[in-house]
This record gives C-alpha cells, sequence and structure tokens, in this order.
C-alpha cells in the first residue's frame, strides 16, 4: 500500500542541539501512529516538522505523494502540504477571537473557499458529532478544556485531512477530562484516517494504536505493533521507559 | 496687589473658547490616522526579520520618544523651511496647521507604534501556528486570527495614545495657531491679561470634559470588543 506520510533523514538543530538525528518514517494510510518516549526526547519537534511549524534542517517531508525538500522550498509548497494535513495542539490553541462555530468553519470558508451556510451547516454537523452542538456560539475561554479540546479536534476533522497531527492532545487537561477527548479521538481513529498521536497516554496506545514508535534522544529506538513494543520490548530503553510509566514508584525506588 | 480673580465669569468664556474648537478636532483627527499609518509602518519594519528596516525603526522610535513635542515643534517649524530652502523648496506659503499636523504625527507615532509591538507581541504564538496548521497564508492569519486580537489588547493603550495626543495639539498655540489654548491666549490679550486666569481655567475645563469623554469612549470600545470572549468567571 500506497505510504499516506513519508519522513526521510529528518534532521534538525535548535542551535548547537542536534535534536533530531536523521529520523526516518513511512506510514501507511489509514495507520494510526503513536509515538512514545521519554520527556525531551523531541517527539513533539518531530511531528512539527511534518507539517513545517518546525522546518527541519536537512531531509524530506512527502505526505500524500507531494513531496517537500527541507532544505529547499517555497513558501507556497509550505502552504499546499500545510493543507494536506491538520493538527491537533496540546494547548487547544483555538481562536480566541471567535466563537466555537467559527473556530470549526474559518479553515472551510477562508481555506476551501466554501460558501458561509454550506460551511456553517458542515461546522454545526462536526461539533455534533464531538458532542458540542450545546456549544457553537461560546468563546472558547468560556468552555472546559475538554470541550475546547474536542472543538479541536472538530476544527482538524472538518478540513478533511490526509492525515492529522495530535501533539499531545490530553496532557494539559485535568484529569477528569482526559477521558471524553481520548474517547473523540478513538472515534475519529475508526473511520480510517491516518493519524500520528504524540501522548502519554499508554493505555490508550495499546487500544488505538495500530503502530508504536519508541523515541528517545532525538531517534526511533524501536517501533511495532502495540502487543509487540508494549509486551515484549526488545530494546533496554524501551523497557526502561515502559517501567517508569506503568510502575512509577518502583522506578523511584531503584 | 489687588485680587481680581472673578470665578463666577469662568463659564462665560467656554463658549468663546469652544469656537477654536474644530480646528483642535482637525488636528487631532488628522494627526491621529498619520500616526496610526506611520505606527504601523514602523511597527511591520520593527518586528520584520530584515536587518536595516528593524534598525532604522529602532532609531526612530527611540529618537521620537526621547524628544519633548514643544522642542519637536520649534525645531521643524523654525528649521525645515530653512532646511527646504537652500535645497530650492519654499515653504512659506505652507500653514501652521500642516506643521502641527506633521510634528504631532511624528512625536504620536512612535507611541503608537510602541503600543502595536507590545500588542503584536501579546497575541500567543499558538494562534499563528493553529492558523498555519489549518492551512491559511501568512496574511490570512494576520487579517482574520492576529490582529483582531491584537486590536482587542491594544484598546486600552489606544484610548490613552489619543487623549495624550490631544492634549498636545494644546501645543500649537506656541506657533501661533488658533486652537483651544490658541483662542484662550487670544482672548487672554485682548484684555491684557486681566481675566486670564479665568480664560485658562474654562479652557482647562474643556480639555478636562473631552478627556473624560475620550476615555468613556475607549472603555465602552474595549467592553463591545471584548464582548465574550474574557471568561465568563473572574
Amino acid at each position: 500500500m500506497a505510504n499516506m506520510v513519508e519522513l526521510n533523514n529528518i534532521h534538525k538543530s535548535f542551535g548547537k542541539n542536534h535534536i533530531l538525528k536523521g529520523v526516518n518514517l513511512n506510514i501507511e494510510k489509514g495507520d494510526v501512529v503513536v509515538i512514545l518516549g521519554p520527556s525531551g526526547s523531541d517527539k513533539t519537534t518531530l511531528l512539527r516538522t511534518v507539517n513545517f511549524l518546525d522546518s527541519a534542517d536537512d531531509g524530506s517531508v512527502t505526505v500524500n505523494g507531494f513531496s517537500l525538500d527541507c532544505k529547499k522550498h517555497s513558501k507556497t509548497q509550505v502552504i499546499e502540504l500545510r493543507r494536506k494535513t491538520a493538527m491537533v495542539f496540546q494547548n487547544y490553541n483555538l481562536f480566541q477571537n471567535k466563537t466555537i462555530l467559527e473556530n470549526v468553519m474559518e479553515g472551510l470558508v477562508t481555506v476551501k473557499k466554501i460558501a458561509k451556510a454550506d460551511a456553517e451547516k458542515m461546522s454545526r454537523d462536526i461539533l455534533a458529532k464531538v458532542g458540542l452542538s450545546e456549544r457553537c456560539d461560546f468563546y472558547p475561554s468560556q468552555l472546559s478544556g475538554g470541550q475546547q479540546q474536542r472543538a479541536g479536534i472538530a476544527r482538524a476533522l472538518i478540513l478533511d485531512p490526509d492525515v492529522i497531527l495530535f501533539d499531545e492532545p490530553t496532557s494539559a487537561l485535568d484529569p477528569e477530562l482526559v477521558g471524553e477527548v481520548l474517547n473523540t479521538i478513538k472515534t475519529v481513529a475508526q473511520t480510517g484516517i491516518t493519524m500520528i498521536v504524540v501522548t502519554h497516554e499508554i493505555s490508550f496506545a495499546r487500544e488505538v494504536a495500530s503502530r508504536i514508535i519508541f523515541m528517545e534522544g532525538g531517534s526511533i529506538v524501536e517501533e511495532g505493533k502495540p502487543s509487540e513494543i508494549l509486551v515484549n520490548p526488545k530494546e533496554p530503553r524501551t523497557q526502561r521507559f515502559l517501567k517508569r510509566i506503568t510502575d512509577p514508584q518502583a522506578a523511584g525506588e531503584e | 496687589m489687588e485680587n481680581t480673580f472673578k470665578p463666577e465669569t469662568i463659564p462665560g468664556y467656554i463658549p468663546n473658547v469652544l469656537r477654536a474648537f474644530p480646528v483642535t478636532m482637525e488636528i487631532l483627527l488628522i494627526s491621529l490616522l498619520i500616526s496610526l499609518a506611520l505606527g504601523a509602518l514602523v511597527t511591520a519594519a520593527g518586528i520584520g526579520k530584515r536587518k536595516w528596516p528593524k534598525a532604522i525603526a529602532n532609531g526612530y522610535i527611540a529618537f521620537m520618544r526621547g524628544i519633548p513635542t514643544l522642542v519637536l515643534i520649534f525645531l521643524i517649524y523654525l528649521g525645515l523651511p530653512q532646511l527646504a530652502q537652500s535645497v530650492g523648496v519654499d515653504l512659506t506659503g505652507v500653514s501652521k496647521t500642516v506643521f502641527i499636523v506633521a510634528c504631532l504625527s511624528l512625536s504620536s507615532s512612535a507611541n503608537m507604534a510602541e503600543m502595536m509591538r507590545a500588542s503584536y507581541l501579546a497575541v500567543d504564538k499558538g494562534q499563528r501556528e493553529a492558523a498555519y496548521s489549518v492551512g491559511m497564508k501568512e496574511f490570512t492569519a494576520f487579517r482574520r486570527i492576529i490582529f483582531p486580537q491584537a486590536f482587542g489588547i491594544a484598546i486600552p493603550a489606544l484610548g490613552n495614545n489619543v487623549i495624550m495626543l490631544f492634549k498636545d495639539t494644546s501645543l500649537a498655540f506656541a506657533i501661533g495657531v488658533i486652537d483651544l489654548m490658541g483662542k484662550a491666549r487670544a482672548i487672554s490679550s485682548a484684555s491684557y491679561g486681566a481675566n486670564r486666569l479665568e480664560v485658562y481655567i474654562a479652557t482647562g475645563i474643556i480639555f478636562w470634559a473631552a478627556c473624560i469623554i475620550l476615555e468613556y469612549c475607549s472603555k465602552f470600545t474595549e467592553k463591545i470588543y471584548t464582548k465574550g470572549r474574557k471568561k465568563a468567571t473572574s
């Protein structure tokens, strides 16, 4: 099957820090890839190189056949690539000056040039799917974190992207709100859309991921099915990480 | 010296001084528009990536904020025509109001630029990233997402700048423009200064009342513009 997303030899430095050291990653259509790894392993940076929010220094990014050289590209090409993707942010990043409905409509109207009336109807439908029909006319600051993040997911979904990038979508949420957002993401995953998810939610990864990637120190240490990575990790670094995360106390006592 | 102060005559001077109100408003409005445009230009240069425009913008702001408006008025009113003459341009026919508008625009534009820069930087960078993530172009993101939010942040400072600019229009009298302050001086001179305290108190009341109205407008605009966007609680 054709690859939906290809990352080829991605290098990235911030100043003197060489943080992504030649990452290669191929993601098939319909894959739900979960990237795990300790804090500071630059999972988020890797994710952001896919839609050029962080531009890699070397390598190439391909989304649904559209390939971009990280060293040499024009603004127009970056925009074209971004229009094949959508992103859900850790801090939701809903447009503060727009209502929830306007947030979801914004991309349809300004980017896809869909007539307002149609865009509004589509947006209301999708907001109903994430359970926010009652909140269409509220501003982001009037909603809970969980509601904001579900709106963020709706804003990404409505663009019908080739791949959705989730950047730690539940990390900023109060614990009791994590469930509603994870459930929404699970529903999205079942529609067969290609997803890359950076998260610390192991049980979510086990349930939803078709593939898990374990990253540390700016490179991929190990990858495979959840049953392989989470149950029988081969690499000692993966084993240590999983032990720390599943039994924090035992790890602390070592 | 005999005390000739007659407070009961103060209200009577107000309509008289107010006859110069259109001149003051004209100076204020034109200077405001020019200073906003100039401020936007300076801000764009200042926050851009190019080195030279950035250096020029920063130098401009540092100079304009450091120089007293009255000094600037004298420098330009007295100095510019001479400078122009030396390159063969005759500025003697240019009205004094034009000079005042130019000076106030220049001096206010630095404050406007600082206000715009601060407001622009106060918009969370996640807002731009979100706009890019849905595929917007830079300009669309600015127009639809960044600018409306920066504007909301800028309203209180903008109101403050307009009030400062309004008060600075009173410096126009220094080169003989008959604005509110110029009118007050003219009335006072006509009676050889006998009633000057009363006239200046009347003028002060006019400025004060106008500033109160401007402040109210600023608060009202802020309230309307940011309606619903702030948290319902707190």
